[in-house]
């Protein structure tokens, strides 16, 4: 939602917040697609040696656990949720 | 054993010398006056009486001889490697095994011997010559093998092969002579010795491996730990812009 003018005028935070979402977002956006990209040319299966190591590191995936990262993971879960309640709490204002 | 061979084979017309070779191997004695066409008949009995043989006698000897089990059902191949082997002592081998035994070395007998009479024919059919060599394979082989227990390095190795069941090289002797007695028995000290090296060799290789396993573990964990360090710290500051906005945004609608 494009709220750059309010009901005193032209805005410049909600701009840079604006500007700073969209272009947070689409960095994101590009450099996680190009992240699965090699990931997925690296792993594919062209002769017996990338076979192989498509299988070990699929195999080494499976054998993480996610008890290693609990701590990490728990911060993780809190921050996304404390964020979801900072973005709806601007809609109660 | 069930599975008895059913196999029989011709007479097919070769040379004479090949002939007498494959009549001695068969444990034929062959006789200088025989015709070719004569040395084929009895060729041909010889073989039809191997055929009749038990498969089960026959493997029995090969378990007691400690050869390797033929992989084919081959009676003329078996019975030719029994009869290239002369262990003078009978201990273990069966009642059907010894009767076996004693049709390929022609030694007579009746079906209803018993074990130790077969053993007494067997024995008898050596003759003095036969006896006296295997005497003096046996003092020669016990000898040596004093002689050789005498160095412990040696000892290792050949404890190393009484462990597998082996024969030791004072049983090699005593069947096969002196020189290829030696022979076989340095060749099984020499294949117990490399045995152990590529035992070592892969437990070495399995030992890196792993080693590499857990090397890759550990950088895939630390990896991953720094990948959700990063996505808490792109959060922690969202949540602050957040909060920054929000306080800004309550702050204007106040205004």
């Amino acid at each position: 939602m494009l709220r750059i003018w309010t009901e005193h005028g032209f805005d410049v935070f909600f701009l840079w917040r604006w500007i700073l979402a969209v272009s947070g977002g689409v960095y994101t956006l590009l450099g996680m697609i190009q992240s699965v990209s090699r990931w997925l040319d690296w792993l594919e299966p062209r002769n017996r040696l990338s076979r192989i190591r498509r299988h070990y590191v699929t195999l080494h995936l499976l054998r993480v656990r996610v008890r290693d990262f609990w701590w990490e993971l728990l911060q993780i879960v809190f921050l996304v949720v404390l964020l979801v309640l900072i973005i709806r709490g601007h809609y109660l204002l | 054993m069930s599975a008895e061979p059913s196999k029989k084979e011709k007479v097919e017309p070769e040379s004479r010398l090949a002939l007498t070779r494959q009549a001695r191997r068969l444990g034929l004695t062959v006789r200088e006056n025989w015709s070719d066409e004569e040395l084929s008949k009895h060729l041909g009995a010889r073989k039809e009486q191997i055929e009749s043989l038990d498969w089960g006698g026959l493997m029995d000897i090969v378990s007691w001889a400690k050869h390797p089990v033929p992989t084919r059902p081959d009676k003329l191949a078996v019975a030719q490697i029994i009869l290239a082997h002369r262990r003078g002592h009978y201990q273990g081998l069966s009642h059907r095994g010894l009767m076996a035994l004693a049709v390929l070395r022609n030694v007579r007998f009746k079906k209803t011997d018993s074990a130790r009479k077969v053993i007494s024919r067997l024995r008898r059919s050596e003759g003095i010559w036969g006896y006296v060599l295997r005497k003096r394979d046996k003092w020669l082989g016990s000898m040596l093998s004093d002689l050789l227990d005498a160095d412990p390095e040696i000892q290792g190795v050949q404890q190393t092969d009484k462990s597998s069941q082996e024969a030791t090289l004072r049983e090699h002797i005593e069947e096969k002579g002196l020189i290829e007695g030696l022979g076989s028995g340095l060749r099984g000290a020499a294949d117990g010795y490399i045995h152990e090296k590529m035992e070592e060799i892969e437990a070495r290789i399995d030992y890196k491996l792993d080693e590499i396993d857990k090397r890759l573990a550990e950088w895939r964990n630390r990896e991953l730990t720094n990948r959700l360090r990063m996505i808490k710290i792109t959060l922690i500051f969202s949540v602050v812009i957040a909060l920054l906005s929000l306080l800004y945004t309550y702050v204007i609608g106040y205004l």
